[in-house]
C-alpha cells in the first residue's frame, strides 16, 4: 500500500457456490460497497473519482471457485480487527466470506507482485452436453486410467508449449517449469480430481490449459483455487501471515 | 417443487453475463413456499439489467414479503442464448431467488414498462410452461396478473393477462393476496372462472374474460361487463399518502453492473406540469410528495445498509420538491470529504436555478447535464405544454458550462402535433446556440441531441393524434441531420421503425392480440433491443390479421370515437383531455394546478384526493408553474440570466 494511509488491512476471503458467476470486476465492486455497509474507515484515492484505495491479487476468471484470494485495504486508522471477518461476510453477498484478516507491515509489497504459487483442484468427470439435461451415471472405469496417464505424459515433459490469444494476437509461451506439481484422485460421483501447483507468472500454465492439456474430450465440473503462497527464501507462507505486522485472525469460511 | 439449480448450473458455462441468472443480491428474499402462502412470481420482462433496478417490482417484492401470508421471488426474461439452452434442455422459466420454475406459483405478474416487451411476456409465458392464452388456463395453472404504466391500456394483452392492475400497486397485490389466499383454503370453490369474477370486483383490477369488446364494422363500439357485479369502468388505484409506504426499505444491490445502479429514493410520485405528450404525468396525478424527514432516513439508512455512494432522487420533475435543495445540501454535507455521496436528480426542470441545485451535488463527477426541452420552437413548446423559453435554456446552459460542466445533452420530440418543418429546424437552432455559449466557457464544450419519434399514448390530450408515418420521421430526421453538419453537436435519435410498432400496440385494441402473438411466434422477442427489432414481423403480423397498420397508428381519431381504454379510469374526464387537446391546437399552455387553482382534471374531484405538497409556492427559478407570462420567449437575452451560487462555485478545472 502507498503512503498516506495511516494503516492497511489484508482480507483473506472465499467465492464458493453460484457466485462464481460474477467478474473479478464485480468482486471489487462488490468488496467496495461491503467496506462501506460495514462502515470502515476507507482512505480514497485523490482526483476527480475518488475510490477506496484497494489492491488485489491475481483476478480470478469467472466460473471459477477459491477458498483462498486475497485483498489489502487502506484505512485512515487503525480498527478492531476482532469482528471485522463476521460484520464484513454479513453484508458481503451471499458466497463472499472472509476467512482471514491481518494488520499489514509497513511497506509491504503488492500482493500482485509477491503471490508466487497458486493451487488449484480440478473436478473432471464424464463428458456432458451441458445444454442437455446433465445425469452423469457413473464414470467409466477407465476414467482415472486415462486421466491418470495423460498426467504422466505431461509430468514426464521436459518442455510444454501453449498457445495464447491476446487482442487477436496469438503467442506461444513455454510454460513446463511453471507446473510444479500435479496428482490426480478419484473425486465424488464418478469424477477424478486433479491437485495443481503452478508458478503465479504469465509463464505458468493456466488450469484451463491443464484441463485442455489432461482433460480436453472431458466435462470439467469445477476449478477451486485451494491455495495462494507467497514464496520468500524458499519458505512457502499465506499471504495473509507472510507481511503481517502482527498475528493475523483467521476464521473458517 | 425443487430448485432447478442443478439443471441450470451447466448451462451458464456457455452464455453471456450468467450472472443474470444467479440470485443472491443483498436484499433478496429466500422464503419457504408454505400451503398457506401465496406465492407471486413477478416477472420484469426483459433482461435483469434493465429490470432489476425497477422501483416499481421492487416495491411489490418487499410488500408482499412482509407478509405471512404472501412470498414473492423474481424473474427477468433470460436473454437469447439462455433461452435456446434452456428449451434444449428443458429448463423451464425459473426464479432467480429460489430458482424454482414459474409454472409453480399461484400468481405470475408481469411489470409492463413498455409496449415493446409485450412479446417478451408471451414469451415468458411460454417458456415458464404456461398456457399463452388466458382462456386455455386451467384450475391449477398459476393467474397471470400485469401492472405498471402500460396496463392503463390492457387491451393488447386482454387475450393472455388474467387480471390487470391499474394504477398504484402497493394495495391491490395485498387484496388480490387474500383474495387468491381464501379460494385456496377452501378448496377452489367454483373454479378459475369463480376467482377471477371475484378479484374483477376488486378496485383498481380489470379482468379482462368479465368483458366484451363490441365492434361496429371496423370501428369499436364499447367494451362492456359479460358478468354480473363488475364495475362498467375499472378506477385506477391510488396510494393517497406516499409516507404510508416508506419503501423499498432493502433495496436490492445487483453484483452486476444494471441500469441506474445506485440508491433510488422516491421523492414524490405523480405531476401536474402537465405537459401532454407525456402519459407519465397524467396517470400518476396527484402530485404526493413524500415527508421530507421520512426522505432523510430513507437516504441515511440506504446509503449505511448498501454501501452505495450514490443516490437519485427520483420523481417526474425532483426540482419541484419542496425544499429540494434543503434535502440535497443536507445529503452532501453529511457525506463531505473523501469518498463523498454523489447525488443525481433524474428529469431535471430546464432553468438556471436547477442548475444551481446541480451544481451543488456534483461537485467532483460534472461530465454531462441533461435537459429535455422536447420541441425546437417555444410555438411548439407551447403545444405540448412545456413551457420553457429560450431564455430558460440558454440561462440553464449558461449556468451549467459556467460551473464546470463539459457536455450538455438535449432531449427533443420529433412528430408531435402541428410541427412543421420551422419547428423541426428550430432543434438544430437551439443546438447550435448551446454549443457557441459552451464554447464561450470551455474549449471543446460539445452537446448532445437525442431525438425520438413521438408516439401518442392513451389518457393524454394527444390520444386523438396521428403518429407520424416513419417516412416522416425519417424526413424530419434527415432535415435535423443536415441542419446539424459541422454543428459540434452530434445528433443520436431513435428508430422511427421502433416507434411505428409501440404506435401499433399503445392505441391498440383487442385486435392487437393476435399480432404480438405472430411476432413472439416468428422469433420476434427483445423488441426493444435495435439488434433484434425488426419491423417486417409487424407489417407482416398485421397483414395476416387483416388490419391496417395506419388505421391504429396514423390516423387522426375523432371526438365521439370510443378509445379501446375508455373503460379503464385513469381520474382524467375524457372531456377535459379534449379540450386540453383543444387548448394544445390554439397553442395555450395550462398552469401548473400545484400552484394555482384547480382545473378540474378530475383526478381530486374524482377520487377525493388531494395534493400532497409540502410549500404553496412554486420553487425559484424558471418561468415555468405560476405566473409565467405565456407569450414571452424566443429571444436571448443580451444578459446572461444571474445565477444563484452556491458556497464552492470554483468551476472544476
Amino acid at each position: 500500500m502507498k503512503s498516506g494511509a495511516h494503516t492497511a488491512l489484508r482480507l483473506r476471503y472465499a467465492k464458493r457456490g453460484r457466485i462464481r458467476f460474477i467478474s473479478h470486476r464485480d468482486v471489487a465492486r462488490a468488496f467496495e460497497r461491503a467496506l462501506r455497509a460495514a462502515g470502515l474507515p476507507l482512505a480514497f484515492t485523490q482526483g476527480f473519482t475518488p475510490r477506496p484505495r484497494m489492491g488485489f491479487g491475481p483476478a480470478l476468471a469467472l466460473g471459477y471457485e477459491s477458498d483462498a484470494e486475497y485483498l489489502d485495504v487502506a484505512l485512515e486508522r487503525p480498527v478492531e480487527l476482532e469482528r471485522l471477518p463476521v460484520d464484513l461476510s454479513a453484508v458481503l453477498p451471499t458466497g463472499l466470506t472472509v476467512t482471514g484478516v491481518a494488520e499489514l507491515a509497513a511497506r509491504a509489497p503488492a500482493l500482485g507482485e509477491s503471490i508466487t504459487h497458486h493451487c488449484w483442484e480440478i473436478e473432471v468427470t464424464p463428458a456432458i452436453d451441458a445444454f442437455k439435461d446433465p445425469a452423469p451415471g457413473p464414470a467409466p472405469a477407465r476414467l482415472l486410467d486415462v486421466v491418470g496417464g495423460r498426467v504422466d505424459a505431461l509430468r514426464s515433459r521436459s518442455a510444454w508449449e501453449v498457445e495464447r490469444d491476446r487482442k487477436g494476437i496469438t503467442t506461444r509461451v513455454e510454460v513446463r517449469a511453471g507446473l510444479h506439481r500435479v496428482e490426480v484422485v478419484p473425486g465424488p460421483d464418478g469424477a477424478v480430481l486433479l491437485t495443481v501447483e503452478v508458478g503465479a507468472g504469465a509463464t505458468s500454465p493456466r488450469p484451463a490449459e491443464v484441463v485442455a492439456a489432461v482433460a480436453a474430450d472431458l466435462g470439467l465440473r469445477r476449478v477451486i483455487r485451494r491455495a495462494q503462497w507467497i514464496e520468500r527464501d524458499g519458505v512457502r507462507r499465506d499471504p495473509l501471515v507472510a507481511d503481517a505486522a502482527r498475528t493475523p485472525l483467521e476464521c473458517a469460511s | 417443487m425443487s430448485s432447478l439449480w442443478p439443471r441450470i448450473e451447466p448451462l451458464l458455462a456457455r452464455v453471456s453475463k450468467p450472472a443474470r441468472y444467479i440470485g443472491l443480491e443483498r436484499g433478496a428474499q429466500r422464503r419457504d413456499h408454505h400451503p398457506g402462502a401465496v406465492t407471486w412470481l413477478l416477472v420484469y420482462p426483459d433482461t435483469y439489467e434493465i429490470g432489476l433496478p425497477n422501483q416499481g417490482l421492487q416495491i411489490l417484492y418487499e410488500i408482499l414479503n412482509e407478509r405471512p401470508d404472501a412470498v414473492a421471488e423474481r424473474a427477468y426474461a433470460p436473454w437469447v442464448d439462455m433461452e435456446a439452452g434452456m428449451r434444449a434442455a428443458g429448463v423451464p422459466l425459473f426464479s432467480v431467488d429460489g430458482h424454482r420454475p414459474a409454472g409453480t406459483f399461484d400468481v405470475v405478474a408481469f411489470n409492463l414498462s413498455a409496449e415493446l416487451t409485450y412479446t417478451n411476456v408471451l414469451n415468458c409465458l411460454d417458456l415458464g410452461g404456461v398456457r399463452v392464452r388466458a382462456e386455455a388456463r386451467g384450475d391449477d395453472d398459476p393467474i397471470v396478473v400485469a401492472g405498471g404504466h402500460c396496463a392503463f391500456n390492457p387491451e393488447p394483452l386482454a387475450a393472455f393477462i388474467d387480471a390487470f392492475v391499474i394504477g398504484d400497486g402497493e394495495e391491490p397485490v395485498g387484496w388480490i393476496t387474500e383474495v387468491l389466499g381464501d379460494w385456496k383454503r377452501h378448496g377452489r370453490p367454483g373454479g378459475r372462472r369463480a376467482v377471477l369474477a371475484e378479484l374483477a370486483r376488486l378496485p383498481g383490477t380489470y379482468v379482462p374474460s368479465c368483458y366484451e369488446a363490441v365492434y361496429d364494422g371496423a370501428h369499436l363500439r364499447e367494451v362492456v361487463p359479460r358478468v354480473a357485479g363488475v364495475p362498467e369502468r375499472v378506477e385506477k388505484a391510488t396510494v393517497a399518502d406516499l409516507a404510508d409506504w416508506p419503501y423499498p426499505r432493502r433495496q436490492l444491490v445487483p453484483l452486476i453492473e444494471v441500469v441506474h445502479d445506485r440508491l433510488n429514493v422516491e421523492i414524490f410520485r405523480g405531476c401536474t406540469r402537465g405537459c401532454r405528450f407525456c402519459q407519465a404525468g397524467m396517470i400518476t396525478r396527484p402530485v404526493r410528495e413524500r415527508p421530507a424527514e421520512q426522505v432523510r432516513t430513507m437516504i441515511r439508512e440506504g446509503l449505511a445498509r448498501t454501501g452505495y455512494d450514490e443516490v437519485a432522487l427520483t420523481s417526474l420533475s425532483s426540482a419541484d420538491y419542496s425544499g429540494i435543495e434543503g434535502i440535497v445540501g443536507e445529503v452532501v454535507q453529511a457525506t463531505d470529504g473523501a469518498g463523498c455521496v454523489s447525488v443525481s436528480l433524474p428529469s431535471l426542470r430546464v432553468d438556471a436555478f436547477t442548475v444551481g441545485v446541480a451544481s451543488e451535488i456534483q461537485r467532483v463527477r460534472r461530465t454531462g447535464l441533461t435537459f429535455a426541452p422536447e420541441a425546437g420552437t417555444w410555438r411548439l413548446r407551447r403545444v405540448i405544454n412545456k413551457l420553457i423559453t429560450e431564455a430558460d435554456l440558454y440561462a440553464a446552459v449558461e449556468a451549467a458550462y459556467s460551473q464546470g460542466w463539459r457536455r450538455v445533452k438535449l432531449y427533443f420530440l420529433t412528430g408531435l402535433p402541428t410541427e412543421t418543418d420551422e419547428d423541426t429546424l428550430g432543434i438544430a437552432q437551439l443546438a447550435r446556440e448551446v454549443v457557441a455559449i459552451g464554447r464561450r466557457h470551455v474549449r471543446g464544450a460539445s452537446a448532445t441531441v437525442s431525438v425520438g419519434g413521438f408516439v401518442p399514448k392513451p389518457h393524454t390530450p394527444f390520444q386523438w393524434f396521428g403518429q407520424n408515418s416513419v417516412a416522416e420521421l425519417e424526413r424530419k430526421l434527415g432535415l435535423l441531420r443536415d441542419a446539424l453538419r459541422r454543428s459540434g453537436a452530434q445528433v443520436r435519435w431513435h428508430d422511427p421503425a421502433a416507434s411505428f410498432a409501440e404506435g401499433i400496440a399503445s392505441r391498440g385494441d383487442r385486435r392487437i392480440g393476435p399480432v404480438i402473438e405472430r411476432v413472439w411466434r416468428a422469433g420476434g422477442t427483445f423488441q426493444e433491443w435495435s439488434e433484434r427489432f425488426d419491423l417486417r414481423l409487424w407489417t407482416d403480423a398485421m397483414a395476416a390479421e387483416g388490419l391496417d397498420p395506419d388505421w391504429y397508428v396514423t390516423r387522426h381519431r375523432d371526438r365521439d370515437e370510443t378509445l379501446p381504454w375508455d373503460h379503464i379510469g385513469a381520474g382524467l374526464h375524457k372531456e377535459f383531455l379534449w379540450q386540453d387537446w383543444q387548448a394544445a391546437l390554439a397553442e395555450h399552455g395550462l398552469p401548473d394546478c400545484r400552484w394555482t387553482p384547480c382545473y378540474d382534471c378530475g383526478v381530486c374531484t374524482g377520487y377525493a384526493l388531494e395534493h400532497v405538497v409540502a410549500s404553496p409556492v412554486p420553487p425559484a427559478g424558471g418561468s415555468q408553474g405560476t405566473g409565467q407570462d405565456l407569450s414571452r420567449g424566443g429571444t436571448r437575452p443580451e444578459q446572461p440570466v444571474p445565477v444563484r451560487l452556491g458556497p464552492t462555485r470554483s468551476p472544476a478545472a
